[in-house]
């Protein structure tokens, strides 16, 4: 889970007026449990629209029963799992997968080893799963590269502070042999991203994710073809080791949106709390 | 409706809250019931609040929703320009173009040698970074073709032979090879027809998109189309192919639905079922 300052800044507000009501403990008199109760309640209700949104929208369009209009013939049915455009008589119902790879490049903080072994895997990987799909979908990346400058720099102040750690580590009366070998990995692999930089590769920010699409003679034969290929989706794309969730709810409908045009990239991330 | 209205309206939420809780801390004691249903309001609106910094757009359409239809947009989502090349879209008060780039890439795994393939996805992380003022989408698609016109020609193409072997079977001067020949001209475009009815013909295609605002459509179209061409530039180095826009029907494969499962092919998708 990621935080924007945006969403810290409304959520300190939100926190801070709720935490307000429960400090006039005078006025509730016996019915200050009731009044701390309440006030729990609405805490985790702000915690879960700002960071766990997915989650609560489509319980909420369910139980209401709310069925969403985002443009002239699409439909987003109560569930909130999938887009359906009716067109010619046929439901063409459209679902999204998260699948962000860029593990073994620029995004992730945790180092791996092994980074281009699992580049060199991508291809033929990628060849079996698409050959095991009968069913249109699409793969996108939505990237755009970040200040080069800026990321060398802070990768050449982690190998410094690493190196700094591994000369005290080298000195210290009990050296530990696993310790010297774990900063020694992560050296490593700092030095392989400050050379690819060199090579001409670049630090990018970005979004991945599959959509498809399935047809049907009803919605509910539509959504249900939908959700048997989502389901082999995640079972074929697992091979590439992603974290693969299917989007629901608001997300779904920024998703559908960035066919059609592309906002800028801070705009992108702040609209994401699973993609980031 | 832009961000400052969506602001002003978690302003107004939130200073419905503070109300709430001044009236609270100015009331008297004994009045515990009516302080808890003030505090009830207060954290309502204070949820309320919370929820806009990414529901404020639903906001308005959801209190005018009819018979439970929450409407966004009554519009259809984009549409084409006259040149037929890119795709126009209006959100909030910003005019968006956006244009489609293919990138033909006919490359098996099969055929690279380990270096070959990682070079291949090193190309993939260069494409992606090819520019770092706006961003790009680069996507594969798998999608149905549309076999209509292919084959309307087959067709074409069995009843002109069939037309031929009708002739020269009524001729009785007509040699016997000759008859032989055409009856297997006749099979094999036969043959060609049942299997292309068979089962629905997938492609698979690269393609990268870019947009730009402007404040107009002229404008933004242009700007698009700028870019697109850098990105065509760049995806032509990187992998060695002839990158071009997509325009038409063409286009329309990476944007709507329908143009990705043809209605020509569900027919036979559904008897596949």
């Amino acid at each position: 889970m990621s935080m924007d300052e945006e969403t810290i800044f409304r959520v300190s507000i939100t926190s801070v007026l709720a935490l307000l009501f429960v400090t006039y403990s005078a006025a509730y008199g016996p019915l200050y449990v009731i009044a701390i109760a309440l006030f729990m309640v609405a805490f985790i209700l702000i915690m879960i629209i700002s960071f766990a949104d997915f989650v609560l929208f489509p319980i909420f369009t369910k139980m209401l029963k709310i069925t969403t209009i985002p443009a002239k013939d699409y439909t987003i049915p109560k569930e909130n799992d999938g887009i359906v455009k009716y067109v010619n008589g046929l439901y063409y119902a459209t679902g999204y997968v998260t699948a962000n790879i860029y593990n073994y490049v620029f995004q992730a903080e945790q180092m791996v080893e092994g980074e281009e072994t699992e580049m060199a895997q991508g291809p033929d990987k990628w060849e079996k799963a698409v050959m095991n799909i009968k069913f249109p979908f699409k793969f996108v990346a939505i990237g755009q590269a970040v200040d080069i400058q800026k990321y060398r720099d802070d990768l050449e102040g982690r190998r410094a502070y690493i190196e700094f750690q591994y000369s005290k580590s080298e000195s210290a009366p009990n050296v530990s042999t696993t310790v010297l070998e774990d900063l020694k990995r992560r050296m490593r692999v700092l030095q392989v991203r400050i050379d690819r930089l060199g090579a001409g590769e670049r630090p990018m920010s970005s979004t991945m994710y599959i959509e498809t699409t399935a047809v049907g003679i009803t919605m509910n034969d539509a959504t249900n073809k939908l959700t048997q290929q989502v389901d082999q989706l995640q079972t074929v794309f697992n091979v590439f080791d992603l974290n693969l969730m299917r989007v629901v709810g608001r997300e779904m409908y920024s998703l559908y949106k960035l066919n059609y045009y592309l906002p800028t990239m801070n705009e992108l991330i702040s609209e994401f709390q699973f993609q980031k | 409706m832009n961000k400052n209205f969506y602001f002003l309206i978690f302003i107004g939420f939130l200073s419905a809250t503070f109300i709430c809780a001044i009236i609270i801390s100015v009331l008297p004691p004994g009045y515990a019931l009516i302080a808890i249903v003030i505090m009830m309001l207060g954290l309502l609106f204070d949820v309320i609040a919370a929820s806009t910094r990414f529901y404020a757009y639903y906001f308005m359409p959801f209190i005018r929703r009819k018979n439970g239809m929450v409407t966004l947009n009554d519009e259809p989502p984009f549409y084409v320009t006259a040149s037929g090349n890119a795709i126009i879209v209006r959100e909030d008060e910003n005019i968006y173009a956006s244009v489609f780039i293919k990138i033909p890439v006919y490359l098996s795994s099969t055929e690279m040698s380990d270096e070959e393939k990682l070079n291949f996805s090193r190309s993939f992380s260069k494409m992606i970074t090819i520019n770092s003022r706006y961003p790009m989408k680069l996507a594969s698609q798998l999608y149905y073709l549309n076999k209509d016109e292919y084959i309307r020609r087959i067709s074409a193409k069995l009843n002109e032979v069939e037309d031929k072997y009708n002739k020269l079977k009524s001729d009785k001067t007509t040699p016997d090879k000759l008859l032989e020949r055409a009856e297997g001209e006749l099979a094999m475009w036969h043959n060609l027809f049942d299997g292309v009815n068979k089962s629905p013909s997938q492609n698979q295609m690269a393609y990268a998109m870019v947009s730009a605002p402007g404040a107009n459509e002229e404008e933004a179209v242009a700007i698009a189309m700028q870019r697109a061409e850098e990105i065509a530039a760049g995806a032509g180095s990187i992998f060695g192919v002839s990158a071009s826009i997509a325009t038409g029907d063409e286009m329309l494969v990476f944007v709507e639905p329908e143009y990705s499962i043809p209605p020509a092919t569900i027919s036979e998708l559904m008897k596949k079922e």
